[in-house]
């Protein structure tokens, strides 16, 4: 049995899985999609709009999955994103990877030496603009 | 061949798009000038506009708002280096992501981008270039 989606059922695949996540209000474009086989592959950041106050759960990403599982054509759906990472047991639930910031050295002076931090040290540069 | 048509004030942009496409296989129109989009869209058979969104003449949403009246099932890719362009606080935005996006004819990509990303965009929007219909998985390995 050929288990491809025919190259409309691919399209309109494609169409049904950004609805979904237009309609759960996750940023498209920090996301790519890719079919394969059935096999509905997500990848990048999953996050919600800029302005979205309501905050994205494990719970969220389970029913955005189910929806998409619903997807004629579609009989597996992977996630593959790099803020979030679902655990190894099947069915587990998602948790968000957590980017912990490395401790920055400590300051050393030589002994009896005045360590002075001026003014115009403290300011950064300021970051160019976005292109 | 699948037609595409971008729109930057950028000419460097778009210079790097027309070159990047066109290997890829697609046909692509380009244009600086956002008023002239609805004349390019008359006279060509487009299936897919790439729009910048923030242009001094005229906004990637304005022209977007404007062709969706349309031609209603036209493909659209944002390209933007700013995320909070589509910002839901903006009641504007939050109303046309409802409407005019729900029918998931159109897409977002963010600048810095890879090429492989751009394709991607692409060909989940109309497909991969050359054909009419999109390519079947059949002799790809699974």
């Amino acid at each position: 049995m050929n288990m491809n989606p025919t190259p409309i059922a691919r399209a309109e695949i494609y169409r049904q899985v950004r609805t979904v996540l237009v309609r759960h209000l996750i940023d498209v474009g920090r996301l790519t999609i890719q079919i394969s086989m059935n096999h509905l592959h997500l990848q990048g950041t999953l996050r919600r709009l800029s302005g979205v106050t309501a905050v994205l759960t494990s719970q969220n990403i389970h029913a955005i999955f189910s929806e998409l599982r619903l997807i004629r054509g579609v009989r597996r759906v992977n996630g593959e994103f790099d803020n979030w990472r679902q655990m190894d047991d099947v069915g587990a639930s998602w948790v968000p990877i957590t980017v912990e910031k490395l401790a920055a050295p400590p300051v050393t002076t030589p002994v009896g030496e005045v360590f002075e931090v001026k003014e115009a040290d403290k300011t950064s540069p300021s970051a160019p603009p976005a292109g | 061949m699948r037609k595409i048509v971008s729109v930057d004030d950028d000419p460097n942009i778009l210079q790097a798009f027309e070159t990047a496409i066109r290997q890829k296989g697609y046909e692509i129109l380009t244009t600086t000038d956002p008023n002239a989009v609805g004349q390019i869209l008359s006279e060509n058979d487009v299936d897919l506009l790439m729009l910048d969104v923030r242009m001094p003449q005229k906004s990637g949403f304005d022209i977007f708002r404007e062709l969706k009246k349309q031609a209603p099932r036209l493909r659209v890719l944002f390209v933007t280096a700013y995320p909070k362009s589509f910002s839901v606080r903006n009641e504007d935005i939050l109303k046309m992501w409802q409407q005019d996006f729900a029918d998931g004819e159109t897409d977002i990509m963010y600048k810095p981008f890879t090429l492989d990303t751009l394709f991607k965009k692409i060909e989940g929007l109309i497909g991969p270039a050359g054909g009419d219909e999109y390519e079947s998985d059949t002799n790809r390995e699974g």
